[in-house]
């Protein structure tokens, strides 16, 4: 701390002396903004007055001043644009945009502390996104829009409202998000996208490491914007999308020919396993054919005290699809800007609703941008920039697999044996029981939906700001000084109200609960730097720039964790209506780091540029505080400024770079009540950021970025029996003096253009190699432990992207963009722990880490599944290797014609290679209420059981696949390899046994290699028409530009295997053996406006 | 210039501000949410609990009493995984003890005694599952990560010193006028009831190895009838009142595994056995009328009268369990006693270590020859016992409920018929099938009666005893897998594979050829 106090008075000492040379200016200087084509200012871009050595750069924000007299002529000069001569004359101020040379191509990005800098001196793989090709066919999310935009990039879109999608870049989850140079806690949904400017994706360590650990996978760098400095006085900008959910891209397919029920038998007696063979409670859909019998149902009336039969048919074929509506979503956006000589403002306003298709389940965010920049004197500039955000839905859908989930109770495990709209069950409460007894077919396990969605709620309401406030100062044309700080903090409010006569696991009283999650986040960034820009040598030969500085961040977090013990009174949700004593936990966390960093550009002419960042940090989030260092080195050379080439080649770069970063012991985000020891709702308690105290639904994790705390050793407590507090010891070990994880990155690339720019190809190897980490190694129990902590294991990640992109077609109305992403990448293990052979069980050096060992059936040598006695599939004792969990490659292809005023966009992307399991198919299967189940073999041997049920000796119809051992031989297994050690003793004859069908899918299906999906798939994600009013139609009024489309996304979804298309596999983009429960993703269509005043 | 000093000056502040810290970089490392130390009390609580061994799980299925019926939820087959590790329980059992040392008052040799109890117990339970284990070596965290692994016999003769030590120590404080600890979940604390566990205990290991009696360092008739020949030295349980029993709590949803909330999900799902209910009926057993209901089918369809012993049918445990859930559905299977174990939410105790299995325990010894002692006694104390438990009277009436088919809820007593079943305790065992004789079949008889005694407690005593002993006889077929073969062990855990190769290697090819085979024999089987 107190090395940044002394660097913080330097600073300030810098500024002021910087005042200096501002004073003794005498001459009329002119002024003036260089752009780029799009407006926006250019950094760097040489001012001379010809014939003369006198001249300027201008500075980040594109400005410049210099001395001149009337009638001297200006050369504006910059690499990839057109040189241009402006005679000065009577102005004081000029506006000045450059426009592209097209025989050198260059862009300016934005790279990490939000410095701009010129691609073609950039030596590591970046990629940039602008905001507003992703505002039309927006997704709900403003993360998901980016699938497909960017190579290495991944974005796997949740297809649950209000989930976050999981950003991967080079199979990595992204955890920075930087806004304007600030690092920000995110859960994806606090940012508008209407405000947004650019994505730029910074791929590997190298680009990101002057951000420190939170960087090591990767960043995104949004720029906001910021108001058109060029464009004097008042400017509104309104965008508004409106777009409807219908149509079902992924959808369980299920049969409606039998009903709920065990072994084709069903009746209803009190819903609660009553029946005979329990079958009216927790049942399967193994219950009788719908043949119009008549047999006592739910609804049927009770004469005399006993329940009467009522025809068994499928009245409530199609229950999900009958109960889903359409869906709905509006975004709206209004910003104002208004500039003058010295400041810019804009002012922003966007609104989303979304709602579901869902009934009673939506969205609404609200987000507030305010954005101000003034300059005091023509060297001075302060900035600032608040964004709030509010998300707040009273009830937002839960769907993971549980009796909490909607589709659990309504599609997985119930039948066609009820109808979801019928009036009684449409009406939630029994006569006379209202909020305290619902209605449905069923009372242990299942859940009217209705009950579901308009008792059972819950509510998000989350408040997130970000804000920054920046000063910079010009200290002459070659050095600048900036100071500036920054928060971001969130509080948020979850809510459960969970009616009387719910039951989810672990609440099985049927009694209603109330709780609240609440967290609270804070954290603040303060730093400080000087920037430098120095030419040497003759003709400038070598150009130095970069920036030197400090950054201290501190982090606090909070959050309390509540909930009743059942309600007394029932639909009174509140703590002191509690009917046992409420159970409650809290959590509290700090964390500050202190940091140093520089970064240095050497440009050598026209031949390379070689940039260098180094950064230290000094983090408490670790065993003791921990200081780490993270290098970087880069290099740019553009091969065809100094190198003839084939005239088809325009331009020519090639690029490597190398970084290394580490990591301290903190987690991108934390769960509702880290660390709890609450055992009376059925939830996980432990030493962990993510235990749930409750035992069903999702744990929602949001931003946090501090520390985990597992590098600590301490006790854990808890209250199992009677209320008597327990005490546990760690079962943790810890080596002395960890050192945090590393990772080294190597990256080479080339940048290659063709046909005057036109077509431009970038490709980029990349290696990873990640460790020594921080290895929670798992050792010999005996010892009285489970974990060790230490520095072990070593993995290598290769891979390469590609992006070709480029205008094909370009004439005077007609024009082709083109826009192609593919990227892949493997992991391989390349040293595990001393001492040890295997890795977690399996795996072996040199193997995949993403190698998938799941059950699998025993096999003869020749293949055949192998039956026991019974006829019934044998899975082998030891998991079998049955492929890789990642895509071997994924793919993107984006095109846009345009004609005169009408565009056509679409995109096209998607993945091959790499396997999964489907638990919707597992799940639907073994409950019998997968179409599959009721036809074909199984289907015919179903309706026999189903017809000869009770039948003396009857023993099913079914005759499975494969064989039997037909010598009475037992078979031996390999502990380790699960190979058959006595394949010679065996013989084997057909399988002729006959089997019930239930039991035989139950047994066939419960072997994950029946379940094994490829996640190969592809989607047509986005389609827009646009069409630009003509300007000659609003020549004469007020309005500036006004554009309308139509919008399409996730319209098609292709998938090889139709069994398997009950699973969007978009979402699943990282390496997982097992898919879950979702909400169908749905298409949607509508229109956007956007216009200009 | 003015400006720039306000603007400058207002922003150096907002700095200042926003970065006032005052914890220092090596507080901010420390978890403030968890303790770094806990009482002895504590962990005596959580090691109970780590220890207690719950009814209803896979252990029935093992034991051959209670059976899944429908492989949604599992099956009976005895493709046996890892044993359960009890090694990070027995860290806690040292921590407990150093922590007692720490505290100095009120109790460290108490803590030190109910430590050496825990080590006897755990050690004991993991060898009996898997053969030879680390004991020696272990717990000794990161000092040695490859604990070699001790032999069976080794583990019993340290498990016999720390019961010898724990039974003196607990003499000594008893006698010193120290009675309780706390933490306790069973006793309230009483070192008296703890030191009656501990020989109790004793006298269950030296059973495990009968088929060891010859060895001299094992030592096992003659341990057996110090303790019989000795109860001053040795007391041990007399009653039911002493059984180690976990109680369940309604208030403190410490929920009997089975019960009224779970009925319409876990009633149906599971049937009784043959192996115990077979044996039951076989003996015109009464307990059978307290355990299991009849079989609807034979009762509803078939009238016979529900309390005639043929309408209790347990299932084959070998049958395919596609047809044994049919069968089920047909209610041809008598299922869980409704009334005992679902209506309620507490169920019955669960025994851990108990009075009726000692009394077993000491008539097999005393058939055995390993010391002089009448073993009818303590075969009719233990019956008897055993038949208290479930409040069968010596000679009367016993109320047996069974749930009447129709009924919606499980929790009301007038959903359940009642017969009056008349009880004579001397009729029963007047049968010469359960009437003691001293040669090679009463030891069957005992063996029986142990069995009948363990349903539902004391985890996997039932398998061990038939493992070692062939009583009662287990079926196998389909149903059971593995070949038709009864399992003889589990598996080491999987991280002794990848950790602790070397041994993990040694100790297979010593004692199975080298595989981490089920169907391997341990020293105390051979």
């Amino acid at each position: 701390m107190r090395v940044f106090y002394r660097q913080f008075h330097v600073l300030l000492l810098v500024l002021l002396l910087g005042l200096v040379p501002k004073i003794v200016l005498a001459q009329s200087p002119i002024s003036g903004v260089v752009t780029d084509e799009k407006k926006q200012p250019l950094p760097g871009v040489s001012v001379v007055i010809r014939g003369t050595n006198q001249g300027t750069s201008t500075d980040a924000d594109g400005h410049f001043t210099l001395n001149t007299k009337p009638g001297d002529v200006l050369t504006i000069s910059f690499l990839g644009t057109v040189a241009q001569e402006i005679t000065v004359g009577n102005q004081a101020n000029l506006t000045v945009a450059l426009l592209p040379d097209n025989k050198q191509l260059d862009e300016v990005v934005v790279t990490a502390l939000g410095v701009k800098k010129e691609t073609r001196k950039i030596g590591y793989a970046v990629q940039e996104v602008n905001g507003e090709d992703i505002v039309k066919a927006r997704d709900p999310n403003p993360i998901s829009g980016l699938t497909g935009k960017v190579a290495g990039l991944s974005v796997g879109p949740s297809a649950v409202l209000l989930r976050a999608p999981n950003v991967a870049i080079r199979g990595n989850t992204v955890s920075l998000y930087v806004v304007d140079g600030f690092p920000i806690n995110t859960d994806t949904w606090n940012i508008s996208p209407d405000d947004i400017e650019t994505y730029t994706v910074l791929k590997g360590p190298a680009a990101a490491a002057l951000y420190g650990n939170r960087a090591q996978n990767g960043a995104i760098l949004i720029t906001t914007k910021k108001g058109n400095r060029n464009k004097k006085g008042f400017t509104v900008e309104l965008n508004s999308s409106n777009t409807i959910q219908k149509g079902f891209l992924a959808f369980p397919r299920l049969q409606d020919s039998y009903g709920a029920g065990e072994n084709t038998q069903y009746q209803f007696v009190d819903g609660k396993g009553g029946a005979p063979g329990g079958v009216d409670g927790d049942y399967d859909v193994w219950g009788p054919y719908f043949a119009g019998q008549l047999i006592p149902q739910y609804d049927s009336p009770i004469v005399n005290g006993v329940r009467q039969g009522t025809p068994y048919v499928a009245r409530g074929k199609d229950n999900l699809k009958n109960f889903l509506r359409p869906g709905f979503q509006t975004n709206n956006n209004i910003s104002l800007s208004a500039n003058g000589d010295n400041y810019t403002t804009r002012f922003s306003v966007s609104q989303q609703k979304q709602d579901s298709y869902i009934p009673n389940n939506g969205l609404n965010i609200v987000n507030f941008n305010l954005y101000g920049a003034f300059n005091p004197s023509p060297r001075f500039r302060v900035e600032a920039n608040v964004n709030f955000n509010r998300q707040f839905t009273d009830n937002f859908p839960d769907v993971d697999y549980g009796p909490n989930s909607l589709i659990y109770s309504s599609a997985v495990w119930t039948g066609a044996d009820w109808d979801v709209n019928a009036p009684d069950i449409r009406g939630i409460w029994q006569p006379g029981k209202e909020g305290v007894q619902s209605v449905f077919a069923e009372y242990q396990r299942y859940h009217n939906p209705w009950l579901m969605v308009e008792k059972w709620t819950r509510g998000h309401y989350k408040n997130d700001t970000y804000a920054y406030l920046t000063g910079n100062y010009k200290i002459d044309d070659h050095l600048s000084a900036t100071l500036r700080t920054q928060i971001s903090t969130y509080g948020l409010l979850r809510t459960e109200k969970m009616p009387y006569s719910a039951h989810p696991y672990g609440r099985e009283g049927n009694q209603g609960d109330y709780r609240e999650d609440r967290r609270n986040l804070f954290e603040n960034n303060t730093e400080g730097f000087l920037n430098f820009n120095y030419d040497l040598g003759e003709q400038k030969f070598l150009s130095v720039s970069g920036l030197l500085g400090g950054n201290v961040r501190n982090f606090t977090y909070n959050s309390n964790w509540t909930s009743t013990d059942y309600l007394t009174v029932p639909e009174v949700y509140s703590f002191s209506n509690s009917l046992n004593p409420v159970q409650s936990t809290s959590f509290a966390s700090q964390m500050r780091v202190l940091s140093a960093y520089y970064s240095l550009d050497l440009s050598l002419g026209r031949y390379a540029t070689l940039s260098t960042t180094g950064r230290v940090d000094k983090s408490s989030a670790f065993q003791i505080p921990t200081t780490y260092y993270y290098p970087s080195v880069s290099v740019a050379t553009v091969l065809s400024d100094y190198i003839g080439l084939p005239k088809s080649i325009s331009f020519l770069k090639l690029r490597g770079s190398f970084a290394n970063v580490r990591a301290d012991a903190t987690s991108p985000t934390i769960g509702p009540a880290p660390f709890n020891s609450i055992t009376t709702l059925g939830g996980s308690t432990g030493n962990s950021l993510f235990t749930n105290p409750l035992g069903y639904g999702n744990t929602y994790a949001s931003p946090y970025n501090g520390p985990d705390y597992s590098l600590q050793s301490f006790y854990s407590t808890s209250k199992p029996y009677n209320n008597q507090p327990a005490g546990y010891g760690s079962d943790n070990l810890f080596i002395q003096n960890l050192k945090t994880t590393t990772r080294v990155n190597y990256e080479e690339g080339f940048d290659i253009k063709f046909l005057g720019n036109r077509l431009g190809l970038s490709a980029t190897a990349f290696q990873y190699i990640d460790g020594p980490r921080v290895l929670p190694n798992p050792i010999s129990q005996a010892t009285g432990y489970t974990t060790q902590y230490i520095n072990a294991l070593k993995t290598r990640k290769t891979g390469y992207e590609v992006s070709v992109s480029g205008a094909p077609v370009q004439t005077a109305n007609f024009g082709w963009d083109v826009l192609v992403n593919y990227s892949t990448f493997k992991e391989v293990y390349d040293e595990l722990p001393a001492g040890q052979s295997v890795y977690q069980t399996f795996f072996k050096e040199g193997d995949r880490t993403d190698k998938f060992y799941g059950t699998a059936f025993v096999r003869t040598p020749d293949g055949q599944i192998v039956n026991d006695a019974g006829g019934k599939p044998l899975t082998n004792p030891v998991a079998q290797y049955l492929g890789n969990l990642n895509a071997k490659f994924n793919w993107s292809i984006y095109n846009k014609f345009h004609y005169k005023s009408v565009s056509l966009g679409f995109q096209f992307d998607g993945a091959v290679g790499g396997v999964t399991t489907d638990y919707m198919f597992n799940k639907t299967m073994r409950g019998g209420r997968n179409a599959l189940t009721a036809e074909g073999a199984l289907g015919d041997a179903r309706y026999q059981d189903w017809v000869n049920y009770g039948r003396t000796g009857y023993t099913g119809t079914y005759v499975g696949e494969g064989v039997v051992v037909s010598n009475g031989t037992s078979i031996n297994y390999d502990s380790q390899t699960g190979q058959i050690l006595n394949n010679e003793a065996l013989q084997f004859a057909p399988n002729t046994t006959k089997a019930f069908v239930q039991d035989y899918v139950s047994r066939y299906y419960n072997v994950q290699e029946s379940n094994l999906m490829s996640k190969t798939f592809g989607k047509l994600r986005e389609v827009t028409i646009t069409y630009d009013l003509p300007r000659t139609l609003l020549a004469n009024t007020f309005i500036q530009r006004v554009s309308v489309s139509l919008i399409g996304r996730n319209l098609l979804y292709f998938y090889g295997d139709k069994r398997f298309k009950d699973v969007d596999l978009d979402q699943y983009n990282y390496a997982i053996s097992v898919t879950g429960l979702q909400s169908p993703t749905v298409r949607s269509y509508g229109l956007n406006l956007n216009a200009t005043f | 210039m003015k400006k720039f000093l306000k603007t400058g000056a207002l922003l150096g502040l907002l700095v200042l501000t926003a970065t006032s810290c005052n914890k220092s970089l090596d507080e901010l490392t420390i978890n403030e949410n968890k303790p770094n130390a806990v009482p002895a009390s504590l962990l005596f609580t959580g090691i109970l609990n780590d220890a207690y061994e719950a009814p209803n799980g896979q252990n029935e299925a093992s034991d051959q009493y209670y059976l899944n019926n429908y492989d949604y939820y599992g099956n009976n087959r005895y493709d046996f995984g890892s044993g359960t590790a009890y090694y990070t329980t027995l860290k806690n059992v040292d921590l407990m003890v150093a922590q007692a040392q720490k505290e100095a008052a009120p109790a460290p040799l108490a803590y030190g005694a109910l430590g050496n109890f825990f080590r006897a117990y755990l050690f004991t339970r993991m060898s009996l599952a898997m053969g030879d284990i680390p004991q020696s070596q272990s717990l000794l965290g990161g000092a040695n990560l490859t604990p070699t692994y001790d032999s069976q016999k080794a583990v019993f003769v340290q498990a016999f010193k720390w019961l010898e030590s724990a039974n003196n120590d607990l003499t000594s404080l008893v006698a010193g006028g120290m009675t309780t600890v706390s933490g306790d979940i069973y006793f309230g604390g009483d070192l008296r009831k703890w030191q009656k566990v501990v020989n109790t205990l004793h006298v269950r290991l030296l059973l495990e190895l009968s088929k060891k009696n010859g060895d001299s360092e094992l030592n096992v008739a003659t341990q057996f009838a110090a303790i019989l020949g000795n109860p001053t030295k040795y007391p041990l349980m007399t009653s039911n009142a002493d059984n180690m029993q976990y109680v369940y709590v309604e208030a403190t949803n410490n929920f009997y595994p089975n019960n009224n909330r779970n009925f319409g999900q876990d009633g149906s799902r599971k049937n009784m056995s043959a192996t115990y209910v077979g044996l039951l009926t076989q003996l015109q057993d009464p307990r059978v009328f307290a355990t299991t209901e009849p079989a609807r089918f034979y009762v509803d369809n078939q009238a016979q009268s529900p309390t005639s012993f043929a309408s209790f049918v347990g299932a084959d445990p070998g049958l395919d369990l596609g047809v044994m859930y049919n069968n089920a559905g047909l209610q041809k299977y008598s299922f869980l006693n409704r009334y005992r174990y679902f209506r309620t939410l507490v169920g019955e105790p669960t025994i851990q270590i108990g009075y009726p299995e000692l009394c077993f325990n000491i008539a097999e010894g005393l058939n055995r020859g390993w010391a002089t002692g009448n073993a009818e006694t303590w075969y009719t104390n233990g019956i008897q016992a055993s038949m208290a438990f479930y409040g069968l009277p010596l000679n009367g009436t016993y109320v047996a409920s069974f749930y009447r088919p129709g009924s919606t809820d499980v929790k009301a007593t007038s959903n359940y018929d009642t017969y009056s079943i008349p009880v004579n305790y001397a009729t029963y065992y007047a049968q010469p099938s359960v009437q003691y004789t001293s040669s090679a079949a009463g030891l069957t008889q005992i063996l029986q009666q142990k069995y009948l005694a363990l349903f539902r407690h004391s985890g996997l005593e039932a398998y061990y005893n038939y493992r070692r002993t062939g009583v009662p006889t287990f079926t196998t077929g389909p149903g059971t897998g593995n070949g038709s073969r009864i399992a003889k062990r589990f598996r080491y855990p999987a991280s002794e594979r990848t950790a602790n190769t070397a041994n993990y290697q040694t100790a297979l090819q010593s004692q199975y050829g080298g595989n981490d085979d089920i169907n391997g024999v341990m020293y105390l089987l051979n």
